[in-house]
């Protein structure tokens, strides 16, 4: 017999079914509940650009006889502001011209466009699903008896997963002990800690020396981490309102220096921890930090050059290794503030820009590199200290300047010869000089009135020389071995660059010297069979590198060059003639050039 | 055989604790449909403002900004005290993508990126699809607007605000694969994507924002000529497809303000 109690107690159990039913329905209709979406910031008036566009497209006939609309169109292109005035008329101009062409094409409606806003927010209306495609069943059916079992999936974050004990776990705890400072309750804080953790992750299990179960292991990621992690929040939080595309920059890049840091860094901090992990205060940050923030700083600042479109992820690699293994040596060029570092990289990206940009924009990172790197080899002599807050005393950086510029001034266009140099040449001759000026500043220094370095006179007379060669018979591989060969002659022989009496014309010896060399052996005056063998480019660089070293050794006199232009005339009649000759003949001769 | 008395009683009973249990169990997705209300609000009235600029009085500019907040507000509160609730309701997807669009169209670029990444975490299944696209959308719409305050305010340089512009339309424009023609969310995001070429068009005539060295407008003005193309095309598509007068109408509107047809003829 069923008792009112039982009636009672199926009543409130099937009710509560049906509620929870209802209750599920009404949540999904909540799910599926339509949005009015809101178009995006914009004019939506007429402005002067749709006008000019108009005028520059279909209706630039209407400018052939109208000169005051031709002007406002060339002064908007221009970015040269139109009055008030000028800009009501541009417009109605435009307006009128639109209406006139409708007329005589019949395309007048006699109904202005106006838009039916509900219409509007019918086609805007957006729906959680398309049509018959809910996952939800109808209310009917949920209330009807369906029950949907829902639950939250949680991240089950079991202790002891990671080891401690174990290599990879020492260094995932130094990178959470880095984060440990930042405050999650911000939910930036939380997104950056996660790509910086997944980041470190990765580089963690792929470099080797970092799985050396060290306790210093620990230290190294914490210390990389920590300092990259504040920098990039700072960035963040400033950026984060004004422009959400230079904050996803900041973080992309942040994440890439974490990635190159951690990887780089190991085997050289590791090897010395008193010089890279030590911090010289309270609130200081050690070296292996400065590197990675400076580096960030550098290519995340977009003052003068905007450095993250040149680097690669190889070369920031290498830029982080050399800045490492430079600051190893000498710590004391981070500075006061410990941006030394920076503030010569960014110099040399100012200075060198231009000229990297018309020659192989891809050079800059690699000549940051190269200046950095040989700047260990004579610090004091190349950036004193005295001048650590001035980087345009940098001495490389100087040279490096003067040196692009001679190669790029070569390559403008409209010069009767354009070596097309690539980015190996240029570090080549780069990496020549550059050692060249660590052995002797006085490259980069201007004699009292004169107006080029010596330096600059050296490649500027070498590479006019060259220029004699008839178009497209030398090679740019050539020419950065010529290069290189005219930079070390002058090292050993300053006089080349003086002046000397050749054939009666007052001339630079080097140049003379050279000029002779492209004579007698790529002219088109030569007879082809001479020139077929001597134009070769082994044959022709190994001749000029050693005629060059010889008159260095030997004294550029006139007569000297006259006996190179000698020994290179009888190779040329030899090989006319079909007597015997060899490229070692040739060079045993022009090395037994007589002091 | 049961007195009616104890009926009646019974049915009171029954429908207290109905009521009781209805009204503790559903508060937070009355509170949620209520912010969905005051943002829809909002948003119809600024869609009316931004079609036609002469609604535009301090009034109703002050009224789209109140439902936003009040929106915003409702949500906050909710989310700080119902979190757990709209979590197993499966309702927290619907109240992030809410609150990210509300704090978009407060002009709170940063806060809205925190919703969003906030979001982002939740899986398929509580975070849907029009919500998951609309997170997604939303970077490029930030950008956009980004871009048109720095023009407002006359900061920012051209490369500056091209790169959030072109950016803003490359990040839309990834999202149009995963919409089928005909779908609403693909209808405003062609006409999100002609807002922001219109953006550009003013950029690029802007005597106020600086240029580079290298600024060439003919150069500029084939770019946007290419991008106007594509965007066309998807919203005259799209437009074709709904065959309906408002369509047609609302095509004629932006073929008025940018013209492609004249002022790309040979693109």
């Amino acid at each position: 017999m069923v008792t009112t109690g039982d009636i009672i107690v199926f009543g409130i159990v099937s009710g509560l079914r049906l509620l929870e039913a209802g209750r599920r329905a009404y949540v999904e209709s909540t799910i599926s509940r339509d949005l009015v979406l809101p178009l995006p910031n914009f004019n939506p008036d007429m402005t002067v650009g749709t006008a000019t566009d108009y005028f520059r497209g279909a209706g630039a006939p209407f400018l052939e006889d109208q000169p005051r609309l031709r002007d406002w169109c060339d002064r908007v292109d221009g970015g040269v502001p139109l009055s008030p005035e000028e800009k009501k008329d541009l417009l109605i101009a435009y307006k009128e011209i639109k209406l006139l062409k409708a007329l005589e094409s019949g395309e007048v409606s006699g109904r202005e466009i106006s838009l039916n806003p509900e219409a509007l927010s019918a086609l805007i209306r957006v729906r959680q699903f398309a049509r018959n495609q809910s996952p939800f069943p109808t209310a009917f059916q949920r209330v009807a008896g369906s029950l949907i079992q829902i639950g939250i999936d949680y991240f089950a974050n079991m202790p002891g997963v990671v080891d401690e004990r174990s290599a990879s776990g020492k260094a995932l705890r130094g990178f959470l002990q880095s984060i440990d400072e930042l405050n999650f309750a911000d939910g930036r804080v939380d997104e950056l800690a996660k790509s910086l953790f997944i980041a470190a992750l990765e580089t963690i299990g792929n470099t080797p020396s970092l799985l050396a179960g060290d306790d210093k292991v620990e230290k190294l990621v914490e210390v990389v981490s920590r300092g990259l992690a504040k920098d990039i929040r700072t960035r963040v939080d400033k950026l984060a309102q004004k422009d959400l595309s230079r904050k996803e920059k900041a973080e992309q890049w942040g994440q890439l220096v974490l990635r190159s840091m951690l990887g780089s860094a190991g085997a050289f901090v590791l090897s010395n921890p008193a010089s890279y992990l030590d911090t010289r205060g309270p609130g200081e940050e050690a070296l292996v930090s400065s590197v990675g923030t400076c580096l960030l700083d550098l290519i995340l600042e977009e003052d003068a050059v905007d450095l993250s479109r040149l680097f690669t992820r190889e070369s920031l690699d290498r830029l982080v290794r050399t800045s490492l293994r430079t600051l190893g040596d000498h710590p004391d060029l981070l500075g006061t503030q410990r941006r030394g570092l920076k503030l010569v990289l960014a110099q040399a990206a100012k200075d060198l820009s231009q000229a990297s940009d018309i020659l192989c924009a891809d050079i800059l990172p690699e000549m940051m590199r190269l200046i950095l790197e040989k700047s260990a080899a004579n610090m004091e002599l190349l950036w004193p200290e005295g001048f650590r807050d001035e980087p345009k005393k940098h001495l490389l950086i100087t040279a490096s300047r003067e040196l692009l510029a001679c190669l790029s001034e070569q390559a403008e266009p409209l010069k009767p010869w354009k070596p097309a140099f690539s980015r190996d040449h240029i570090l080549g001759v780069a990496e020549v000089v550059l050692d060249e000026v660590v052995q002797n500043p006085d490259w980069v220094i201007r004699e009292a009135g004169g107006k080029n370095s010596v330096l600059s006179q050296a490649v500027e007379g070498a590479l006019e020389a060259l220029k004699r060669a008839p178009a497209g018979r030398i090679h740019p591989g050539t020419v950065t071995e010529v290069l290189k060969a005219a930079v070390k002659a002058v090292a050993l022989r300053k006089d080349l660059l003086e002046r000397i009496s050749m054939d009666g014309q007052n001339t630079m010896a080097l140049k003379a010297a050279l000029e002779t060399v492209v004579d007698a052996m790529l002219s088109d005056s030569l007879d082809p069979k001479a020139r077929w063998t001597l134009a070769r480019e082994e044959v022709f660089t190994a001749s000029a590198c050693v005629a060059l070293a010889k008159l260095a050794e030997a004294g550029a006199s006139e007569s000297n060059i006259h006996t190179v232009r000698s020994i290179l005339d009888l190779a040329a009649n030899d090989i006319r003639s079909g007597r015997p000759w060899s490229l070692e003949g040739l060079i045993g001769k022009l090395k037994n050039l007589k002091n | 055989m049961r007195r009616a008395g104890d009926v009646v009683k019974g049915r009171c009973l029954w429908a207290l604790l109905l009521l009781l249990l209805l009204s503790g169990c559903i508060s937070h997705v009355q509170q949620l449909r209520e912010a969905q209300d005051e943002f829809n609000r909002a948003a119809t009235l600024e869609n009316e403002i931004r079609l036609d600029p002469r609604k535009a009085d301090a009034a109703t500019l002050g009224n789209v900004t109140a439902s936003y907040r009040l929106a915003l507000s409702d949500l906050t509160d909710l989310m700080e005290k119902n979190r757990d609730e709209l979590e197993k309701d499966k309702l927290i997807g619907v109240a992030y993508t809410l609150k990210a669009l509300t704090e978009w169209r407060l002009g709170d670029y940063a806060a809205t990126m925190d919703t969003v990444n906030a979001a982002r975490g939740y899986p398929e299944g509580t975070l849907y699809h029009r919500d998951r696209l609309l997170l997604m959308a939303l970077r490029g719409l930030v950008k956009n607007d980004q871009a048109f305050r720095l023009m407002a305010d006359k900061k920012g340089s051209y490369e500056q605000i091209k790169t959030l512009l072109s950016e803003a339309l490359q990040d839309m424009g990834e999202l149009m694969p995963a919409l089928s023609s005909g779908d609403n969310l693909r209808v405003y995001l062609t006409m999100a994507r002609l807002g922001v070429l219109k953006n550009w068009q003013d950029l690029r005539s802007s005597p106020d924002i600086p240029r580079p060295p290298s600024f060439s407008a003919e150069m500029e003005r084939k770019a946007w000529c290419h991008h106007l193309k594509a965007s066309w095309g998807d919203f005259e598509k799209e437009m074709n497809g709904l065959s309906t007068r408002e369509a047609e109408d609302l095509k004629a509107w932006w073929g008025a303000l940018l013209n492609p047809k004249e002022l790309c003829p040979n693109e």
